[in-house]
Order: C-alpha cells, then structure tokens, then sequence
C-alpha cells in the first residue's frame, strides 16, 4: 500500500474518519492495529520479523535500564546488535556476501557454488532496524530512560507513516509525543500536514514518476546508449531520486502533522549544496544523523588526527552506502561519497571564497562543480551492476565520446525533443528553486500556509488535481521502499 | 472531522474540474467509447444474440458475417463490445442486463489470455464504474477481494467515482502530449537514447494463479449471470501472437493454464460452450497487426475455425 495507491487514500479516509473519535488508549490502539495493516499489505507473515524486532529491543533496553553492570549491559547490548543486525545480515545481505565469497574464490581458481536463501527482502527492514537500534543505544548510553511501556514502544517502531521509508526517528523525539497521544489533552492535528500530502504527492507522482521511464530507458543499456542522453538520464535520475525520496519523506510527515505528530526534516535543499558536508547536512538528514552519531562518532569522529578522520569518513560512508542496497555499487557510491567528504575536508574548497574577490561567482562554480560531482554519484548509485558504472563513467566523463552535434540530430529525428527540452526546462527550474531558496518543503507548505485560505485551497486542488491527471498510467514504486 | 473540511471541498472540486475537462464529448475517448455502446444498447431491445468483450472479441464477427451462420437476421444481433472492455467491464454490462430484465437465446463472450493478468488499468476502472449498476457494487467489491490487490482496487473503483478523472488519465495525458510535443513515433522514439532499437515487448500473462485467481472469479461470475440472462452462452477463447513463441516453455505454460480455467469453468456450466480458437487458427504474428487484433489474413482464418467449431458445438 504505497503512499500514492488509490488504496492508501481509502485506508487514509478511513482512519482519518474513526481516529478524531478516539481517546486515551484505544487512540494508541488503533494507530497501532491500523500501523500493523499498512505493514501487513505488504506482507503479513513479515509482520512478525517487525514484532520480534519490537520484542527484543524493548526487553534488551529495559534489561539495560535496570542493570548497573558495566559488562552485563555490553553484553545486553551486544545481543540487540546481534539480534538487529543478524536479521538485517539474514534477510538483506546474505545472498551478496555468499555471492561476492563465491566470486571471490573463483577469481583465486577455487569452485565454489554458495548456497543461496530464496528470501523476500522484508519492505522498510533498514529504517526500522536502526530506528530501534538507535533507541538501545541511548538508553545503553544513559541517554534515555527505557520505555516502560509496550504499547508505546510498539507504536515508536512501527507508527505507519514513517515505517517503510523514514525518516529514522530518534526515540528522544517521537515517543513522547506517541505517549501524549493518549493523553487527557492529545496534540492538536496540524492541518498544514495537507499541504505536505500535497506538495509531496506532487514530486512523487507529477515529477519522479514521470522521469522514471526517461531514465529507465537509458539505464536499461548504458553500452548501447548516446552519451549526451546519459548526461540527460543522469540529471533526470538527480531529481527523480529526490522528488521520490523527499516526496514520501513529505508526505509521511504531513500524515504524521494530521495526527498532531511532528517529525523529522529528512531533506533541506540538497542541490543546493556547495560541498559533501553540506549536502549530508541536507540530504536523507535522518540517516546522515543516525551515521554521524551511532557510526563515526563511536568510531573516532574528527578528534585523533587527519588520518584516522580520514578513515572514520570512509568507513561511515562505505557502511552508508551498503545500507542503500546488497550491491557492489551502492559500495561505491558510499566509497565515492566518503572520498569527496575526505579530499573536501582538506580546506581547499572552503578557503577559495575568502581568497578570491569576485565571492558570488565563486560560491555558483563551487556549487555548479560540486553539482555534478553529486550527478557522478547518482550515476554510480543508479548503474544496473558494478560492471556497469565503468562504462556509464567512461561515457560521461570522456568529452570525445559525446558527439553532441550526433545526438542533437537523432533527437530531432526521435519526434522526442521537444518532451526532452520541456523536462530539461523542469529540472532547470527545480534546482533553482533549491538554489536560491536553500529551504525544503516545510518551509514552503509554512509559506502556502500563511496565504489567504481561498488561494490555499486552491493550491491544493491545483497540485491533488495534477497528480490525478498527470499521473503516468503505471505508477513507479518509491525508490527507497528496496531499502 | 476537521479533516474532512478539507478532503470533502477537495474531491468535489476535483469532480467539478473533471465535469469541465472530460464531459463535453471532445476530451475523454474512453468515456465516449462507452457512449457508442450506450447509444446501441438503449437502441436495441428485443434483440437475440448478445456479442460482448472487447474489440477482439467482435471485430472479427461482423453481422453480416454472423448472421448468416447462426440462421438470424442482422439486426437479431446486438453488438455490446466496448473497446478495451474486459471480464470485469462485461460483467457490468451483463448485471445492468439483468437490471433491465433483458434476454437473448445466445450470448458470445471472448476472452484473451492477456486479459487475464491486466485488472488494474484506469480504463478498466472507469468502465466497470461506468457501467455497473450502484445496486450491484458490493457484488463488484466482492470480486475485487478475489484479486491479489483488492485495496488498491477498491480506492481506484472509488477514486474514480468521486473524482470522476481517473480513467481518462493517460488519454487527456497522451491529447496533451500530441497538442504541446507532437504526435509520438513509436518507432523512432528511441533514437535519442539508443543507436540500437531495444527489442519490443508485448503485455504476456503468466498465468501465475494469484494474478489470474480475480480475473477467473470474474469470468465465473459472469457466465452464471449470463446463464440467467440467455438460453445458450458460448465462451471463446481468443488467440493471441504469442502463440508463434510456444517454444517458450513459460509462454506454453500459460496457454495450457488458461485453456484448463476455462474447459473447468465450462464444464461446470451445462448451459456454456467452449470454442477454443487458440489451437488451429490464427498463430503467426502476420495473423496479427498488433498482436491481438487481427490482420485480414487472421480474421478469414478465424473465421473458418468459428463456423468449424459452431457447427461441431451444434449451434450452426
């Protein structure tokens, strides 16, 4: 039941019609029941790899939380590590370590057929995983005191809107508001959560689902394919990976707003980044923050010297990167990620404002390098295999290859050009949006908000009404749903 | 129920915008192919033979073809197809013919086997939405909980109500291409990605039985309800090019499924014949123009098989 199915307006009609009608618990009761249905339409028996994962980190936290034990709680904690990275190992990375081992050996002349698990890769294993992760390790740190109660543990876990694709929330900041919900006083809905809905169902169906076959064209054969046309496919991947991703991340938080829960920011205009810093400062920000605080900072941070940050970087980045998907490219592009983060850490980047007078033009070449340095990556992340990303690369980064005159003809000659340059025209129009406002969604939906209400709804009849009509026929399921 | 302030305004201007948009018999072809069938249905009462399913159920069965063969008159023949029509929206059309008590002494339904696997395009949508009775919605829902995403199908029979704009999507999508891009070429349209054309590929049903559990449902549901409707219903099952590949042990596969849903599905129903067109009549991709409809060499031949079959079954 994606966000942008018919079927998820019904289930949405439905509770929105029976939740302003309930108190206290039963409340919590139905966003929980109603939580375990939206998991359960993907599938139900998968439901209980979620319950087990509930169960053990509620009891392993409260286990911590009772013990004073240095030793016993390492080993507490260890044992939700085991428990929530071994399913993670199991169900999503099994498969590619035993195939890469085969690969491996058979690169050295040894023959070895690895057994195989023919496994569904449960939907939103990663987000929930480290959401719970993340709550044992703060209350391992004494950060937060266990949850006392199962009920609002569960409902932390699998709150619907932010199940399947975050963002990863902090336990700190969503289970007390989960707790107020069966209040005397429950949080206020915030209807501006419409004008999320809205905005982000407009990215996801309107945009992103409407460049996937430009780009699935062209990624489906990139040996075969005009090298200006993957230039075109890669800056259409560019936006179709954000609308898609930060559509849902929009409208999971607007459904949460309707509820009087608020979460996280996930995007803040990453194109609008002039380095590596920046853009993880921006781009899929609960993750980012997840790895920063659980990962790298653990491991080092920045504090024992220029190598051992250097080390730290890349091995977040390369972890991050296996997050993504069981690939050899997602490594990659994790690796590539955590190279520029190394080799911009080195000051260059940042010193050039101060050292050359003309500021303005400087911070648009930094930002227009930095630009399609981020494009190279989505090429990398995009590649159909490993193998893959040394063609695309040759391709897009040779010059001679690129016969642009060549393609411009063919283009003519496809009847396509004209489609061609009104998505160039979107694209164009998008990254300046995020290039000179630098803000994400909720400030915009705030900006709509504060409109008269006639012009307000209109907007949102406008934007539900284009991604009625402008829907494609087969609609494209949400990129980090595979994650 | 604040929130509904705001969903309830919503899906009555977007009904309101669709009104403008696609009622005014310019925008929404697949409206107005129902306005063809609406208009020959209410013209004709009283009728004997009944021709229901999509255009390659019928347009290989002219009346002056059909006439003769069954021993009626032309206008006996009442021509109920509608483009793109398959089980779910013949159904409809089948349950408003009981609404308004009508009966025939044959009914010819054809089936293809890619029908089987595709129950979730709008277009699909809007015609059983269009054509189903309201009385006659939760027996709809019902079937829907037969498929393998009945939500999904449910939110789309209700989306489409409300905001009435749904099934016209891709075809107010594909005027607007054409009015601001220009008309498509299919085949040279990959030229600004590709120096080679990628190999084409036509819908095939796999026959996998979750996907087909709700289209199998549905057919059922239909000859029981054309049963009460007419003395006599002939099923047929419709050939497709995919029959040129049976080398293909998925696609060989398929066809024997499907063949063996529906000699059950006959066999359980006295009152049904089953001609099955796919074993010796049109099979070659040059039978076809597009792979489902037939090319003139594939309708003579389909043909020959039909009145072969008809007078086999007795009904000739």
């Amino acid at each position: 039941m994606s966000f942008t199915s018919p079927a998820f307006v019904v289930f949405f009609l439905l509770f929105f019609w029976l939740w302003p009608s309930l108190r206290g618990r039963p409340r919590q009761l139905f966003l929980l029941a109603a939580s375990y249905l939206f998991y359960a339409s993907w599938s139900a028996p998968l439901l209980l790899l979620l319950l087990g994962s509930t169960l053990l980190d509620f009891s392993v936290a409260r286990a911590i939380g009772r013990s004073d034990d240095p030793t016993r709680r390492r080993q507490l904690l260890g044992l939700s590590l085991l428990g929530n990275l071994g399913v993670l190992a199991c169900f999503k990375y099994y498969n590619f370590f035993a195939d890469s081992a085969a690969a491996g050996l058979h690169a050295l002349g040894l023959e070895v057929s690895a057994p195989t698990l023919a496994i569904v890769l449960p939907v939103g294993i990663s987000f929930y995983t480290f959401q719970t992760l993340g709550y044992t390790i703060d209350v391992y740190r004494r950060n937060l005191a266990p949850c006392a109660s199962p009920l609002d543990f569960a409902l932390y876990v699998a709150f619907f809107p932010q199940l399947v694709a975050g963002p990863i929330e902090r336990a700190g900041h969503l289970l007390p508001q989960l707790r107020a919900l069966s209040s005397a006083d429950p949080p206020r809905p915030d209807l501006s959560g419409f004008g999320l809905i809205a905005l982000g169902a407009f990215k996801k169906v309107v945009i992103a689902d409407n460049l996937a076959p430009i780009v699935d064209a062209v990624y489906a054969d990139p040996a075969h394919a005009w090298a200006p046309a993957l230039w075109f496919a890669t800056y259409a991947f560019a936006f179709q990976i954000y609308c898609d991703f930060s559509g849902y991340s929009d409208i999971a938080v607007g459904v949460a707003r309707l509820m009087g829960v608020s979460l996280t920011q996930n995007f803040r205009a990453p194109y609008a980044a002039l380095g590596p810093a920046d853009f993880w400062r921006r781009w899929h920000i609960s993750l980012s923050a997840w790895l920063r605080d659980y990962l790298y900072l653990p491991l080092g941070g920045n504090r024992s010297g220029r190598w051992r940050t250097a080390r730290n970087l890349l091995l977040t980045m390369l972890l991050g990167g296996l997050w993504h998907g069981a690939a050899w490219h997602f490594v990659l592009w994790g690796a590539y990620h955590g190279l520029l983060l190394v080799i911009f850490r080195a000051g260059f980047w940042d010193r050039l404002n101060t050292r050359l007078p003309l500021r303005p033009l400087v911070s648009l070449i930094r930002w227009f390098v930095f630009f399609h340095l981020v494009c190279l990556g989505w090429a990398l992340f995009r590649a159909p295999t490993l193998g893959d990303c040394q063609v695309i690369l040759a391709k897009l980064l040779d010059p001679r290859g690129w016969q642009l005159g060549a393609w411009l003809g063919e283009v003519e000659a496809s009847g396509e050009g004209r489609l061609l340059a009104l998505w160039a025209l979107v694209m164009a129009m998008l990254l300046l949006v995020q290039a000179l406002g630098r803000v994400g969604s909720e400030v915009w939906v705030a900006r709509m908000w504060r409109a008269p209400p006639a012009l307000r709804f209109l907007l949102l009849v406008a934007l539900f009404y284009a991604c009625v009509l402008l829907a494609p026929e087969a609609p494209q399921p949400f990129i980090y749903f595979q994650f | 129920m604040r929130h509904l302030l705001y969903i309830v305004p919503i899906l009555l201007a977007l009904w309101f915008v669709d009104q403008c948009l696609s009622r005014d018999r310019s925008v929404g072809w697949e409206r107005n192919a129902m306005r063809g069938f609406e208009w020959r249905w209410t013209k004709a009462d009283g009728r004997s033979v009944l021709l229901i399913g999509s255009s390659t159920a019928v347009d290989w069965l002219p009346p002056e073809y059909l006439a003769p063969l069954l021993g009626v008159s032309r206008p006996q023949i009442l021509d109920a197809h509608v483009n793109g029509c398959h089980q779910d929206c013949a159904h409809a059309i089948v349950r408003r013919a009981a609404l308004e008590a009508r009966h025939f002494k044959l009914a010819i339904l054809g089936v293809n086997q890619f029908q089987q696997c595709d129950d979730l395009h709008p277009k699909r949508i809007l015609q059983q939405h269009t054509l189903l009775p309201t009385r006659d919605w939760p027996r709809a829902l019902a079937l829907h909980a037969r498929g393998e995403q009945p939500m999904l199908a449910a939110g789309r029979l209700l989306g489409n109500t409300l905001s009435g704009a749904y099934g016209d999507t891709a075809f107010l999508q594909s005027q607007w291409r054409d009015a601001l891009l220009g008309p498509r070429d299919a085949k040279q349209a990959h030229r600004w990605y590709t120096r080679e054309a990628p190999p084409k590929t036509r819908p095939f049903c796999d026959y996998a039985p979750a996907r087909v559990a709700y289209k199998l449902a549905v057919t059922a549901a239909l000859l029981d309800d054309l049963g009460e409707l007419s003395d006599r219903v002939v099923l047929v099952l419709l050939p497709d090019a995919s029959l040129s590949q049976l080398a293909d042990p998925s696609r060989h596969a398929a066809w024997e499924a499907h063949r063996a849903a529906h000699q059950q599905l006959a066999a359980s129903r006295p009152f049904v014949t089953l001609i099955d067109l796919s074993r010796d009549g049109a099979r070659l991709p040059a039978d076809f123009s597009d792979g489902f409809h037939l090319s003139k060499r594939g309708i003579s031949l389909q043909q020959q098989l039909f009145a072969r079959e008809l007078a086999a079954a007795g009904l000739r």
